[in-house]
């Protein structure tokens, strides 16, 4: 009985120790993808509190952070010099297991997630000498972004950075033609994101031309999904680069539209593309933008802000158009004699130095609403101020919009948008693309035919939208041209003087690359 | 030198004593018998840790045992038995002088094959049962198994722990814990015994059986030196004493002589009649004798170490103030 | 894998370099130990006496304590310390280990393209660091719990002489640890076999038949987190049953593909992630592109120098000079293994491998031997990286050209092999501005596989050695420290021990930001590591010679703790490379060098050494 009394009494203590944990296990259970786990964690679903708002609790990351004893700082440190030693010495194996602790350790860090992913996907990819390998590599960045995105549910951010990865990192590096199929063909990529992430890899909206599920297009998903979040945080939680943020959808729907163009897909589904990229861009028109001044603007409201500027201009000249034929009187009278020469021509007609006089002259003619209505009398001007406010309102609208189109170079693709989507482009590109590749197989005469079909095709496009031609989607052309150059010089033959492109030639001859939007989008990152 | 045969005080009707008393008569000092032990001016100052002497624990200690004694080291706490002990067992070096056991250097592990030492407090490995720690020391004296499960056996009926040799000795009440660490001091059988304070914690029926248990050691031709701060431990089973104080030894010497009051005649008897008493009153005053008293007699020795702690306190006092 | 060059030496060039410089220690030491045990005798009991002391206790030593040890009291002693043990709950430990097995799948990346090299990695590495801790907490408080218990009273008036006490606290110790050991290697032994094992089915979908080449192909199920590509022909057959297999390696493994008598297949277990490769390593040398001899190879900007790179399509070229190649070895045809690094220029053809060449030569050839007969003709192969690719080279794919341009075939033995069994491998890259990168260890010759089982225990024999190492360490310092100090000197020698490398590396400059003083300073004053410090000449001049004397120190007593990294193996058995036998000697005689001093030098202390004071 004495022997057995302590054994008797530790039974006891280990039932009562289990019988006041019972109600802590039943009321704390963490929830789970099949039950929606205790008491504690429905309320905590239920008003977004705590950790369980920020992302998934994972118990592991907890007791390790737990275990470090208050030390995490210490031993995250210790972990990160691990991590740049293993990759130094090419242990990528141990290196992704280091970066795995070194979330548990700081899930809601999102720069960790960010950094470390980027490290995965871009420097130790490019490690590996096989293509396949390192795709493999991306793929382990994108997977790692995704897990940080259990752990910071609803980030726009690291959202957006999954979309950016599986877009740009898989679309945009020289080996993109093997990425693509390879992604393309990832079937067990594609079921995971569609089970685990629900993205829907494998509706109409994210299959390519070839039936499988794009890389573009999945990107596009996860920007959409990157947009969700942003609604119940506001666009606060973007920080200062709201446009940018807002672009990079539409704009990964252009480069899709380039890529399946690329690959050869010069028909319906390219216009097709390019019609969905339209539509994706003009949302972005319609989208009010934060602007890092402050104010909100819708680019495509340009034009009605425009308009209002003008509007409320008549409208305070109409109060009293005496008073403004004086002041202009006032202001032709001074002046000088070379301006008024100057203004006297047409503006293609004034030399260089008529050019800068004209635009002195135009600088002292320019009559403010101010100027204006100073010389109104009082019982006018309070009227006149209130529509000169509200004008100048209209007219800071109008500059953010246009700062804002500036930014992202929206006409340029507005228009590009519009006009790949007509047939005469995709034929045009088609008749370049089979001339190129006669071309490459010696077929001369061939090519010659089909460069002089496609140049009249161009030139036509050129034609309606002149525009076109500044911009760098001339570089396309540029090599093709050049190639074009080169077989006319076989036969000693040059550019007929009336060839519509010549611009493209003098760039071509000038070796200048059009600064602006790169045809590869981010290849330069590589 | 006059040395009448001593009554000794209470103890003297036990038959094993008179045995004992045919065996081995107590030697005198200076007497005949091998020497066992032996301090020449043994001296042990503490230090502290920047080596600056700290205590002087023994000072110029010089005495001997010899072979079938039981010798007490008699003094307060703190004067220098524990330490003395743990120089002849070699737990501590002499800061100088010698400490020889069996003629060897106190510091020569060989020595220890003959010696068994009962600590202070019983320090035994208490995850151990009764059993298992007499065979660990046992095993220590490289016996063989067979030797050392008959000599368990034999220690446990002797110290009367058969009923609890399985339990683990933290669950040993302090006497038994002290019979255990007897038993293990004896494992070996050895020629001497040194005892640290061998009764304190016990009952006085456990302090009874201990002192017996003594006596009959030395009656089996063992040496036993034991230490104590308990003159009754000591008056009963010493048969000579060496008594320190503050290191220094101040006494040393057979109990009987150290206690025998020379010039004093201490007379006990039972049964006499008044007559007698004043018979022998007379017979006394016949010889120019005083009487003192008749009556029964205290216990001296506490009288003589108190004197001893008096007289050598004032000594030291009177030295502080000389200084 | 990442092999140390030191590991290239074998036991009999080590051994003798070896036995000098602990001979040279040891003498160190015993003048030290005597002069300051002298020293101090001298002035406690003046010179005649010191001398006679000092003789005494060594004569003590050789003519007594040393070899008198009587096994039955070291054992008593050690199963005291065995019991002591239990009583402080060394199952702790254990449970701490199942705890941690138990949990581990939550921390191990299940995607990981190399899965037994992680789980082995960890298993092994959770094994060692337990045993480590377990060792260091036992030993270091044992002794100085006795001593304060005083039950070292009992123990020390018995006739047990200091040795004794020492080996009996070391030998229970180790038992206890070495049963920790073989218990946690079986449960990690299982734990990996387990984690690795699963079973794909045939994914029916994908399952073709090729008439013509009689070849069934397809996809297996998704498990584990992988999927293989398998065929079987029909034509292979191997003991009565048709059998494929899944290709190529999928996580370090493939699977046996049957297929049955009802046209069904069948998938077996995975094979080969759990392998033991015996690697005969060559001398590597390379040439430049002027085809001249040189030590080390271009550099290509990496930081890390571990491997050197050739250039494609010039003379430069890998050379490794192999020995004892034999027929008895090599039966059928020499096995290479090798995992090339590739660094391009230019991305050329994305798809493609960038080729290169193997040319086996004759490093000596015989003075009347045909010119045209020592090297044979190149044999073509695609650098794969990251793991290693097996080339094997058969007896009659030899071929040299003789005068008349025909192809001949050439014996290996007699043509290539000199008499000394030398031979040469050269790798060359063939591609123009693409480089091969390599080490020692990238290309090596396999005789055959070993048991991975047998290479476990190896392992553990290495785990082993080191708890041996921590207890004796343990136990030395608690023969003269108490028990938390005596841990924390035993966990600095671990410290040291494991990080002498980066010691060094911090002296050399290798790791940059300067010592402790130095690294302190640009700590918090923020200066990055590269920069020059922002401080006066004179300031600066004074930090770093107190960091360096204070590394050199550091150094000093590092080089003489034993080297921990040195008895990890676990890398090895990850990777699946046999563990030589000659780096097992070399540890088991360090391990036992250290048993040697430290057993003398605690024997001493003890010795000298007031039980109650």
């Amino acid at each position: 009985m004495n022997r057995n009394s302590p054994f008797v009494r530790k039974v006891i203590y280990i039932s009562a120790i289990m019988l006041l944990l019972f109600p802590l296990f039943v009321l704390g259970q963490p929830g789970s993808t099949s039950s929606s786990g205790g008491k504690l964690s429905r309320l905590r679903e239920s008003y977004g509190l705590s950790q369980a708002q920020l992302g998934d609790i994972d118990p592991v990351s907890v007791s390790m952070q737990l275990a470090t004893f208050g030390m995490r700082g210490v031993a995250v440190n210790i972990l990160w010099d691990k991590a740049a030693r293993y990759h130094k010495t090419e242990d990528f194996d141990n290196l992704s297991a280091t970066l795995n602790q070194i979330t548990k350790l700081q899930p809601h860090f999102l720069k960790v997630w960010e950094f470390q992913a980027h490290n995965l996907s871009y420097n130790i990819s490019s490690e590996f000498d096989d293509y396949r390998q390192r795709y493999h590599w991306v793929k382990r960045g994108i997977n790692f972004l995704i897990d940080g995105t259990h752990y910071n549910r609803d980030q726009p951010r690291i959202l957006q950075n999954v979309g950016n990865f599986i877009g740009d990192k898989i679309g945009t590096p020289d080996e993109r033609i093997q990425f693509r199929e390879l992604f393309q063909e990832d079937i067990d990529f594609h079921q995971s994101l569609s089970l685990e992430e629900g993205i829907d890899t494998f509706s109409r909206r994210s299959l390519g031309p070839t039936g499988t599920p794009d890389n573009w297009l999945v990107s596009w998903q996860w920007y959409q999904k990157s947009e969700n979040a942003v609604d119940p945080l506001g666009q606060r939680a973007l920080g200062k680069a709201h446009l940018l943020f807002f672009t990079l959808k539409p704009k990964t729907l252009i480069s899709f539209a380039i890529a399946i163009e690329d690959e050869g897909f010069l028909d319906e589904f390219g216009r097709e593309a390019y019609r969905r990229a339209a539509e994706g861009w003009n949302e972005l028109g319609n989208r009010e933008i934060q602007t890092p001044v402050g104010i909100s603007v819708r680019m495509n409201d340009i034009e009605i802000h425009r308009r209002a500027v003008r509007d409320y201009r008549n409208d305070i000249i109409a109060m009293a158009p005496a008073i403004f034929e004086e002041i202009q009187l006032e202001r032709e009278k001074q002046l000088t004699k070379n301006e008024q020469e100057a203004m006297a021509l047409p503006a293609a007609m004034r030399s260089m130095d008529q050019r800068r006089q004209a635009d002195d002259a135009e600088f002292k003619l320019e009559i403010t609403n101010e100027e204006l209505i100073e010389r109104f009398p009082d019982d006018l001007k309070l009227r006149a101020m209130e529509l000169a406010a509200e004008a100048s309102k209209k007219l800071e609208l109008a500059y953010a919009a246009e700062y804002c189109r500036g930014t992202v170079n929206y006409d340029y693709f507005k228009m590009r948008c519009e006009v790949e989507q007509l047939k005469l482009a995709t034929d045009a590109r088609q008749a370049v693309r089979q001339a190129d590749e006669f071309f490459v197989n010696a077929e001369l005469e061939k090519a010659r035919t089909g460069y002089e079909r496609a140049w009249v095709m161009w030139g036509e496009i050129f034609e309606r939208f002149p525009q076109l031609m500044d911009d760098p989607e001339a570089e396309i052309l540029r090599q093709s041209v050049g190639n074009y150059e080169s077989l006319l010089a076989q036969v000693e033959e040059t550019i007929p003087a009336d060839f519509k492109l010549r611009k493209l030639i003098k760039m071509y001859e000038m070796d200048r690359l059009p600064e602006g939007f790169d045809p590869t989008g981010g290849a330069r990152s590589q | 030198m006059d040395t009448p045969e001593a009554v000794d005080s209470e103890q003297q009707e036990s038959p094993d004593d008179v045995s004992d008393q045919q065996q081995s008569p107590a030697p005198a000092e200076g007497a005949e018998g091998e020497v066992i032990i032996e301090t020449r001016s043994l001296t042990k100052v503490y230090r502290d840790f920047w080596g600056r002497p700290k205590v002087r624990a023994v000072k110029a200690l010089d005495m001997q045992v010899r072979r079938g004694e039981i010798f007490g080291l008699l003094g307060p706490n703190g004067s220098g038995k524990s330490t003395t002990i743990k120089l002849l067992l070699g737990l501590l070096f002499p800061t100088s002088g010698q400490a020889l056991v069996f003629d060897k250097n106190s510091t020569d592990v060989s020595k220890n094959e003959r010696i068994g030492y009962l600590p202070e407090e019983s320090y035994l490995y208490k995850f151990l049962n009764a059993e298992e720690t007499l065979d660990f020391y046992g095993r220590l004296f490289n016996m063989s198994a067979a030797q050392r499960r008959s000599r368990t056996q034999q220690l446990i009926d002797l110290v009367d722990l058969n009923w609890a040799k399985r339990r683990q000795l933290k669950e040993y009440s302090k006497g038994m814990t002290r019979r255990i660490g007897l038993a293990q001091a004896l494992i070996n059988d050895p020629e001497l015994i040194l005892l640290d304070e061998p009764t304190t914690g016990l009952d006085p029926i456990g302090t009874r059986e201990m002192k017996d248990l003594i006596i009959k050691l030395r009656d089996q031709g063992k040496t036993v030196l034991m230490c104590s701060h308990l003159l009754a431990d000591v008056q009963d089973v010493c048969d000579r004493i060496a008594i320190l104080h503050q290191g220094e030894l101040k006494e040393l010497g057979r109990v009987d002589d150290l206690l025998s009051v020379q010039d004093v005649t201490q007379i006990q008897a039972r049964g006499l009649t008044p007559e007698a008493e004043e018979e022998i009153r007379q017979v006394i005053e016949r010889h120019q004798g005083e009487l003192v008293t008749m009556e029964n007699p205290s216990t001296t020795l506490e009288d003589l170490f108190l004197k001893i702690v008096r007289e050598s306190d004032s000594a030291s006092t009177a030295e502080m103030t000389e200084k | 894998m990442v092999v140390d060059p030191s590991e290239f030496i074998t036991f009999n060039e080590w051994f003798p370099l070896a036995i000098w410089s602990y001979a040279k220690i040891v003498l160190l030491l015993l003048s030290a130990g005597l002069g300051i045990c002298f020293a101090i005798a001298v002035v406690r009991h003046g010179p005649t006496e010191a001398i006679y002391i000092i003789s005494r206790a060594v004569t003590g030593f050789f003519s007594r304590d040393g070899v008198q040890v009587s096994p039955r009291r070291v054992i008593a002693l050690a199963q005291l310390a065995i019991k002591e043990s239990l009583r402080r709950r060394v199952l702790v430990v254990f449970g701490v280990f199942v705890l941690v097995m138990l949990f581990a799948g939550w921390m191990l990346d299940v995607e990981s393209d190399n899965p037994a090299r992680l789980y082995l990695g960890f298993v092994l590495t959770m094994s060692n660091y337990l045993v480590l801790a377990l060792a260091m907490f036992l030993s270091a408080f044992s002794l100085p719990n006795d001593i304060k218990d005083r039950t070292i009273y009992t123990v020390a008036t018995k006739p047990v002489r200091p040795l004794e006490i020492f080996w009996g606290r070391v030998l229970g110790f180790i038992t206890v640890g070495t049963i920790l050991l073989v218990v946690m290697g079986v449960v990690s032994g299982i734990f990996v076999h387990r984690g690795l094992d699963h079973r794909h089915q045939v994914e029916t979908t994908s399952a073709d038949f090729d008439s013509e080449l009689k070849r069934h192909s397809g996809e297996t199920s998704r498990d584990a987190h992988h999927r293989h590509d398998f065929f079987v022909d029909e034509e292979t057959v191997i003991g009565g049953e048709i059998i494929g297999t899944t290709d190529p390696i999928v996580k370090e493994h493939r699977h046996q593909v049957t297929l049955k008598e009802d046209d069904s297949l069948q998938i077996g277990r995975p094979q080969g992630s759990l392998q033991a490769r015996v690697p005969i390593y060559g001398k590597l040398f390379f040439r430049n592109r002027e085809g001249q001899a040189e030590d080390v190879g271009l550099n290509v900007g990496k930081e890390w120098t571990y491997r050197s790179y050739i250039e494609g399509n010039t003379l430069s070229a890998a050379v490794w000079n192999f020995s004892g190649v034999d027929e008895t070895k090599f039966p059928e045809g020499l096995l290479l293994e090798m995992d090339i690094r590739v660094f391009r220029t230019s991305k050329g053809e994305i798809e493609a491998q960038i080729p290169g060449e193997i040319i086996l030569r004759n490093p000596n050839p015989k003075p009347d031997a045909d010119p045209a007969r020592q090297a044979c003709m190149p044999i073509p192969f695609a650098a794969t990286e990251f793991a290693a690719s097996e080339v094997f080279v058969g007896l009659d794919q030899l071929k040299f050209q003789d005068v008349s341009g025909q192809l001949k075939p050439l014996n290996l033995f007699e043509d290539l092999v000199d008499e000394n069994g030398q031979l040469e491998v050269w790798i060359r890259c063939r591609e123009r501005a693409q480089f091969f990168g390599m080490a020692q260890a990238d290309v090596y010759l396999k005789a055959q596989n070993n048991s991975f089982w047998m290479n476990f225990a190896k392992c553990h024999l290495g785990l082993w050695m080191q708890m041996v190492l921590v207890v004796l360490f343990g136990v030395f310092f608690s023969t003269f420290l108490t028990g938390i100090v005596a841990m924390k000197a035993t966990l600095a020698t671990i410290v040291l021990g494991m990080f002498s490398g980066f010691l060094a590396d911090v002296h050399s400059g290798e790791v940059a930001g300067g010592g402790p003083l130095e690294s302190l300073f640009r700590n918090t004053t923020q200066q990055g590591v590269t920069t020059d410090l922002d401080v006066s000449e004179g300031t600066s001049a004074v930090m770093k010679t107190t960091d360096r004397v204070y590394l050199r120190s550091m150094m000093l007593i590092s080089g003489h703790l034993p080297n921990y990294p040195e008895f990890n193996t676990i890398r090895k058995v990850a990777y699946g490379y046999d563990i030589s036998h000659h780096i097992i000697a070399r540890h088991m005689v360090i391990t036992f060098g250290y048993f040697l001093v430290l057993s003398v030098m605690g024997y001493f202390v003890l010795r000298t050494r007031e039980f109650a004071a």
